[in-house]
């Protein structure tokens, strides 16, 4: 259900490019592809969290019939890979530093024979002590997964690496620690909550897959489920040291993302193996490896700190977020070696006079951690959120309320700089009245909301529009389709802007021609593809110009452009296409546009929730979602519909469901039946209220626009069992340990009222 | 490694083709715990051999007193059956909450019991309905009781060679009260925390006859004897049933895993029996009301 707070319903009609040859099998995903005489690779990984290598011995393996070689991190020079910090061995050399590392790689004719040679790898290790909490892995004395000299040899252009053990970076933004202490001084009461979030794992449907093959000249070709390919261009050469053109990434669709499909993963090790074999190679991961070893979302430990003053008023907030990097900080993009969004999701969309944030990322003997919807800001909005509503009852104030008197009166900065009003209370009003917020609840029924400012950050993206001599346009473009239809909104951007219908623009999606391109991600690409169309538009209009006011005998200024139609002294109207059409003509050209912070916008969601919780089991089950959000323009109003959906039930799944735990440092749900997310029977149908569109705003993000989704389904539980819950996801268990927890504190309470009275 | 995909044309010719492959041969049904085996590589037969085609293992009849249901009827087919419906609401709505519509549409009720998971729903509910299994196997056929039949986890009586041809369900006394409770932890087509299954036979506000099952927290569904005791002869209100449901936790042995520890799997036994008593104390749950049939928790 997708309606305007006015009513109205968005019209859905647009179909996707790909939508037929998706659900008829004709699309070619990486896992679909082969080479001839194509051999298969497996790794073998490592079953400890923390030791050293003391022997491997291949000759068992080797021996196996169809076994094509062998390898160890000793057969190659010491390359470490990774996005912004390159700390990861493509095979573990002397050390593995947690359950799953690859540690030695076997190449064989066929899958199986693959499989069976890697169980005859023999590793001898030695163990050692191992870490797998962050707050245990900083203190004095903590095992040490790296050594210090390393890591800052390792960093980033703008990582600050602590004095700490294992500690990878530390940042603070906002006050500093003497205005906080200062502000938190003069409050009334200062209140605190430490929220633990869980580590989520992408689930696409796709796991990771690539197939490499060096040709003739030593050129690499890699075919390969990966989401940015300019970007894991500069991962690949500068780990492996090698030269722009020496790789070549053939794009291809991806069968989801979630923000996981942007790190290299095993094609570092596919070239490798593929040039020393001298024929093509495949990796693929099994799910089991994708959840034990993939990059999921960071768990991380998030410290909120209030002081407030008699009027319920928050003068000062601290927000400290820690977050389990795990054994290492390769799939980390950002130059300061943190996540992108902690400080939005830390300070939210609220006016606090004195905010700090603090970020601290740290080692310990887990399964890295990437990327994933929302990073940085799932964690730490979420942490807000439920804080904000913890606050609020310790206050006896009502959560909703509490958050009015500090969501920001900042107005929002639209397309071209003009200012709109802000609308944090509009979404967090409608939000609360959709859910039915202070309205009578049934028995075991609760409500909660959250609301989150989100911002678009900028990148560099590529584009080539091509109007035939027919009238039929072609638009290139590096972006790789994640299943998220950047490809048909791409479509219709340029259809409204060449005046034409979808059909008569076609995309071609390549890299050919392109030198650079930041990919998809941080729910920026439909907004600043938007500039990138517009920009290619005007470049084709002014050469069309040129070349009518040229046929015609006319200087260029004798030809109008408005809203990309030439004008010509007749009066007459040409569309671009229809201008090439009457010069014969194939025009082409192209763009790079190098987005800065000025392109971003801002704008706020809220999302609400009514849960039904089972006291005695715990049970939790959701019975409404509602998602508010502040809009610009919608492009393509299927795909815009089906991000918020399949973002709340991924909120829904953080919140409730999933993460990745532990037993002695192996990830214990290495199975689909015991990693559950929802299925459709667990998730209400969601209502999702868009307030009356402001194209003032331009395109505006919708990929990662339901962070609130988790805190307010927690917050909703936390009403029914009445006492803060700090920490999720809330499997029954836990819920009802609560409710047991509450119990005690009623009685002791009651007990105390007693004793006094 | 090779696989044969034997396609068994008759139970002769399937009792026939597990003879020769032995231990390395598996049959398949619906396949739908199978594939899961093969993947997790818990299993890594060389023969597969498939009854699904078997045209004398499928089928649902009335017998009069019971009905009988061939082993490879799919979950659906016998939840979708009017006579099953007619006659055994709770096996219906035990069914239903059988994993999702896809694996409802494949898996097996032969399958389902020969592969003796005690998690499986139709295992604790048949145990209350007093079902049995007719095999067939080298040396002939045999019936067998469901108490017989499962052994250990994943173990049940069932020979080397032998197949479950069909499964008999005998109709409960008009007087009978049943229902089928199933706690899932985490998703709707989640494994139970707990299951339970429970018959009450009721004269005059007097319970005759009595059968507590649970499912999913000891190596096989269990009967509770202790509990069945009690609520034998008694008048069932709330202190019967709490000494029943206390006696369920005794007799309930969990594994800790991912959808609970045993000590919140032993409560859970507590609610859950509790549950399940008081809803047929109430009234409902006759044998030819459809009550319980989403009785979820």
């Amino acid at each position: 259900m997708t309606r305007q707070s006015t009513g109205t319903t968005v019209e859905l009609r647009e179909e996707r490019i790909d939508a037929l040859d998706i659900v008829s099998g004709r699309t070619r995903y990486s896992a679909d592809l082969s080479r001839p005489d194509a051999l298969w690779a497996r790794t073998l990984r490592s079953p400890h969290p923390h030791a050293r290598i003391v022997r491997i011995d291949v000759e068992r393996a080797t021996g196996l019939p169809g076994v094509v070689a062998v390898v160890t991190g000793r057969d190659f020079p010491e390359y470490r890979m990774g996005r912004a910090i390159r700390d990861m061995p493509i095979l573990a050399r002397d050390r593995v530093r947690f359950v799953g590392e690859k540690v030695a790689a076997v190449v064989a004719e066929s899958r199986t024979i693959a499989e069976r040679a890697v169980e005859l790898v023999e590793v001898q290790y030695e163990e050692l002590p191992a870490v797998f909490d962050p707050l245990e892995a900083m203190r004095p004395g903590a095992p040490l997964l790296h050594d210090a000299t390393d890591i800052r040899a390792w960093a980033a252009p703008l990582q600050v690496v602590p004095d700490y053990p294992n500690g990878v970076m530390q940042r603070t933004w906002g006050a500093t620690a003497d205005e906080l202490a200062a502000a938190l001084e003069s409050s009334d009461r200062v209140i605190e909550h430490v929220i633990r979030t869980p580590r989520q794992h992408q689930l696409y449907l796709e796991p990771h897959h690539c197939l490499v093959e060096v040709d003739g000249s030593g050129v690499a070709h890699v075919w390969a489920t990966n989401k940015a390919p300019f970007l894991l261009l500069n991962y690949l050469e500068a780990g492996l040291g090698l030269e722009r053109g020496q790789v070549i990434v053939h794009p291809l669709p991806l069968g989801g993302d979630f923000g996981g499909k942007g790190s290299f993963m095993d094609i570092p090790l596919a070239i490798l193996l593929a040039r020393s074999t001298a024929r093509p190679v495949r990796m693929t991961m099994t799910y089991r490896e994708e959840l034990g070893a993939g990059n999921p979302r960071h768990a991380a430990v998030v410290r909120v700190v209030s002081g407030v003053d008699r009027e319920g008023r928050i003068g000062a907030r601290l927000v400290h977020a820690i977050f389990d990097s795990g054994a290492y900080a390769a799939f980390k993009p950002s130059p300061d070696a943190a996540l992108p969004e902690i400080q939005g999701g830390a300070r939210g969309p609220y006016d606090i006079p004195v905010t700090r944030v603090l970020a601290d990322v740290v080692y310990t003997n887990t399964v890295p951690g990437g990327h994933m919807r929302n990073p940085g800001e799932a964690q730490t909005a979420a942490a807000v959120e439920i804080h904000m509503d913890a606050l609020a009852r310790e206050l006896h104030l009502d959560p909703v309320a509490l958050r009015r008197r500090h969501l920001t009166t900042q107005a929002r900065l639209g397309e071209d700089g003009a200012a709109s009003e802000a609308r944090a209370f509009d979404v967090l009003d409608a939000a609360a009245t959709a859910i039915g917020w202070g309205q009578p609840r049934p028995p075991g029924v609760g409500r909660g909301v959250a609301v989150v400012a989100l911002h678009t950050s900028p990148g560099v993206y590529s584009g080539a529009l091509t109007l035939h001599a027919d009238g039929h346009a072609v638009v290139r473009t590096p972006l790789i389709e994640n299943g998220a239809g950047i490809l048909t909104t791409l479509r219709a951007l340029a259809a409204k802007r060449l005046h034409v219908a979808p059909e008569r623009v076609e995309i071609e999606q390549t890299t050919d021609g392109f030198t650079t391109d930041r990919g998809l991600g941080g729910s920026r690409v439909s907004r600043l593809e938007s500039i990138v169309v517009r920009r290619l538009v005007t470049k084709a209009a002014l050469r069309l110009r040129e070349e009518l006011a040229a046929a015609a005998i006319l200087s260029p200024e004798e030809v109008g452009i408005e809203d990309g139609v030439l004008i010509l002294p007749t009066g007459e109207r040409l569309t671009l296409p229809e201008a090439a059409q009457r010069l014969e003509a194939t025009i082409e050209v192209s763009d790079v546009y190098e987005a800065t912070a000025a392109d971003s916008v801002t704008v706020s969601v809220a999302q609400a929730a009514e849960v039904e919780v089972d006291r005695e089991t715990g049970r939790v089950i959701l019975r409404r979602l509602v998602s508010v959000h502040d809009v610009g323009r919608i492009i393509n109003p299927i795909a815009f519909r089906g991000q918020i959906e399949g973002a709340l039930v991924q909120g829904a799944g953080y919140a409730l469901l999933e993460d990745l735990p532990l037993e002695d440092g192996r990830v214990a749900t290495l199975n689909l039946h015991d990693y559950r997310i929802p299925t459709s029977v667990d998730i209400p149908t969601p209502e999702i209220i868009l307030l009356p569109l402001d194209p003032n705003l331009g395109v505006t993000p919708v990929g990662e626009s339901t962070p609130g989704a988790a805190p307010a389904i927690v917050n909703a539980v936390a009403e029914v069992v009445s006492i803060p819950l700090l920490e999720f996801p809330l499997r029954p268990e836990r819920v009802r340990a609560a409710f047991l927890r509450a119990g005690e504190a009623a009685g002791r309470s009651a007990g105390e009222a007693d004793a006094s009275g | 490694m090779s696989l044969d995909y034997i396609r068994a044309g008759t139970t002769e010719d399937a009792i026939a083709a597990l003879i020769r492959g032995g231990d390395d041969a598996k049959v398949v049904a619906g396949g739908t715990a199978l594939v899961l085996m093969l993947q997790e590589g818990f299993i890594a037969p060389r023969y597969l051999v498939d009854i699904g085609r078997i045209a004398a293992l499928g089928g649902i009849r009335d017998v009069g007193d019971a009905v009988i249901i061939g082993a490879t009827t799919t979950l659906w087919q016998v939840m979708t059956s009017p006579l099953v419906g007619r006659r055994l609401p709770v096996l219906v709505g035990a069914l239903g909450r059988v994993a999702t519509v896809r694996i409802r549409s494949v898996a097996t009720l032969g399958g389902n019991l020969a592969h003796g998971d005690p998690r499986l729903d139709p295992a604790a509910v048949l145990l209350a309905l007093d079902a049995s299994v007719r095999l067939a196997g080298p040396d002939g056929e045999r019936w067998l009781g469901l108490e017989e039949l499962f052994v250990d986890e994943l173990t049940t009586a069932i020979g080397p060679a032998e197949l479950v041809v069909e499964i008999r369900i005998p109709y409960p006394d008009p007087s009978s009260r049943l229902t089928y409770r199933k706690l899932v932890g985490q998703t709707m087509d989640d494994y139970g925390v707990v299951n339970v299954a429970a018959r009450l036979d009721v004269d005059d506000g007097r319970c005759r006859d009595a059968r507590l099952v649970l499912g999913a927290v000891a190596a096989t569904p269990i009967r509770v004897p202790a509990a069945e005791a009690v609520l034998r002869g008694a008048g069932i209100g709330p202190a019967v049933i709490a000494q029943a449901a206390e006696l369920a936790r005794e007799a309930a042995d969990p594994v800790g895993d991912l959808r609970g520890s045993a000590g919140y799997k032993c409560d859970m036994v507590v609610v859950e029996v509790r549950r399940a008593l008081t809803e047929l104390a109430s009234g409902p749950g006759g044998p030819a009301t459809p009550a319980g049939r989403w009785s979820d928790s």
